[in-house]
């Protein structure tokens, strides 16, 4: 069973996307900031992470960067989730090193078809 | 990789959104490798493996979706695939690509900033390994791997496919590399204690008894896999798979 960590500080939105990662079948860390995101990776690793880019302590794009300059944790897909739909925050969320970007709020069936295809495409 | 490693094959059936399509990639910096409006006649150019990617039209593909896909990769996993719709996509439209094999759905709409950086993101992964590293140690019947870097184990179940264990500790990491160094081969617990400790710097003397209980947190991580490792009676641990 893979592990995916949630990351977001809007406990609701936390809550709702676990359950809808549970329900699709996966074992769920969550996460209420950056920092905390971080200490659940190294002590207990993950396969995926989701992360909301703004985030206290450690945001979702300073998170992916320390990510993917960790050799343990390098190789993890990345989904970033936002409210904020500029284009050039999009772009830069995938500069900064994230696999997908799913703005807020989104569909359930898409939010889950995307990690599975990001596990398909990552993980396989 | 440089962009120009990266060659993009364009599969849109309409001429005038296929020329802004490979305008807008070769001005992004991309060798643009073909631009026909066949799947099949692309499926034969891309079998020779030149593709780094793949932007079509869903409309464009002579077969439904699924079976489009799997021709143009020829039954494997690469290249990655992006389809293009001229609308913004529905949720329903979006759930059917992905579900159907495509790494993306995009709208002629998208700004090309987001479109890019898309495509910089997916290529990125082709140049970077991802799974298990180079670091890896095998088991001799192939079951079982594991990444030195990351402290991962990966067995293979029954699909084939590397499926990931829990992560080990660097001390259980240690113990699992020499039995993979040497399959077959039986270790003192006084080697395996020496290893950790040599692992740990040198400072902190292990306990006798902290090996089996590494070992034995050990055969846990690995499930089935931990099987293999096996005791020997007033000797010590052997690791052996079974036939």
């Amino acid at each position: 069973m893979r592990t995916i960590l949630v990351a977001d500080d809007d406990a609701g939105f936390r809550e709702l996307v676990s359950e809808l990662l549970g329900e699709a079948g996966y074992r769920v860390l969550k996460a209420s900031d950056g920092a905390e995101a971080w200490e659940l990776l190294e002590s207990s690793g993950a396969d995926m992470a989701v992360l909301d880019l703004n985030m206290p302590r450690l945001d979702g794009l300073q998170l992916t960067q320390r990510i993917r300059a960790h050799p343990s944790h390098a190789a993890m897909p990345i989904m970033m989730m936002t409210i904020r739909e500029l284009a050039q925050d999009q772009a830069s969320g995938y500069d900064h090193g994230a696999d997908e970007y799913l703005p807020k709020p989104f569909d359930h069936r898409v939010f889950i078809a995307k990690v599975r295809a990001l596990e398909r495409r990552l993980l396989a | 990789m440089t962009r120009q490693d990266h060659r993009i094959s364009v599969i849109v059936s309409h001429p005038q959104r296929r020329k802004r399509w490979t305008a807008r990639l070769r001005e992004a910096g991309y060798e643009i490798c073909a631009c026909f409006d066949d799947a099949g006649l692309v499926a034969r150019a891309i079998g020779c493996g030149r593709h780094t990617l793949v932007i079509a039209d869903a409309s464009a593909l002579s077969r439904p979706l699924p079976a489009a896909i799997k021709e143009l990769r020829h039954g494997g996993a690469e290249p990655p695939l992006i389809l293009l719709a001229p609308e913004t996509p529905s949720a329903g439209d979006i759930v059917l690509a992905l579900e159907a094999g495509a790494d993306d759905i995009v709208s002629d709409s998208l700004e090309e900033v987001v479109v890019l950086a898309r495509i910089r993101a997916i290529l990125r992964r082709l140049s970077a390994p991802a799974g298990p590293s180079t670091s890896q140690l095998t088991s001799p019947q192939g079951g079982l791997r594991l990444d030195t870097r990351t402290r991962r184990p990966y067995s293979k179940a029954g699909s084939g496919k590397w499926q990931p264990l829990p992560p080990l500790t660097p001390s259980e990491t240690q113990l699992l590399s020499q039995f993979l160094r040497a399959p077959g081969v039986v270790f003192s617990r006084r080697t395996l204690m020496d290893s950790i400790r040599d692992d740990a710097g040198g400072d902190s003397i292990p306990l006798p008894n902290l090996v089996d209980k590494h070992i034995q947190t050990l055969r846990r991580k690995l499930s089935r896999a931990g099987r293999a490792i096996q005791s020997v009676y007033g000797r010590g641990y052997i690791y052996m798979e079974e036939p």
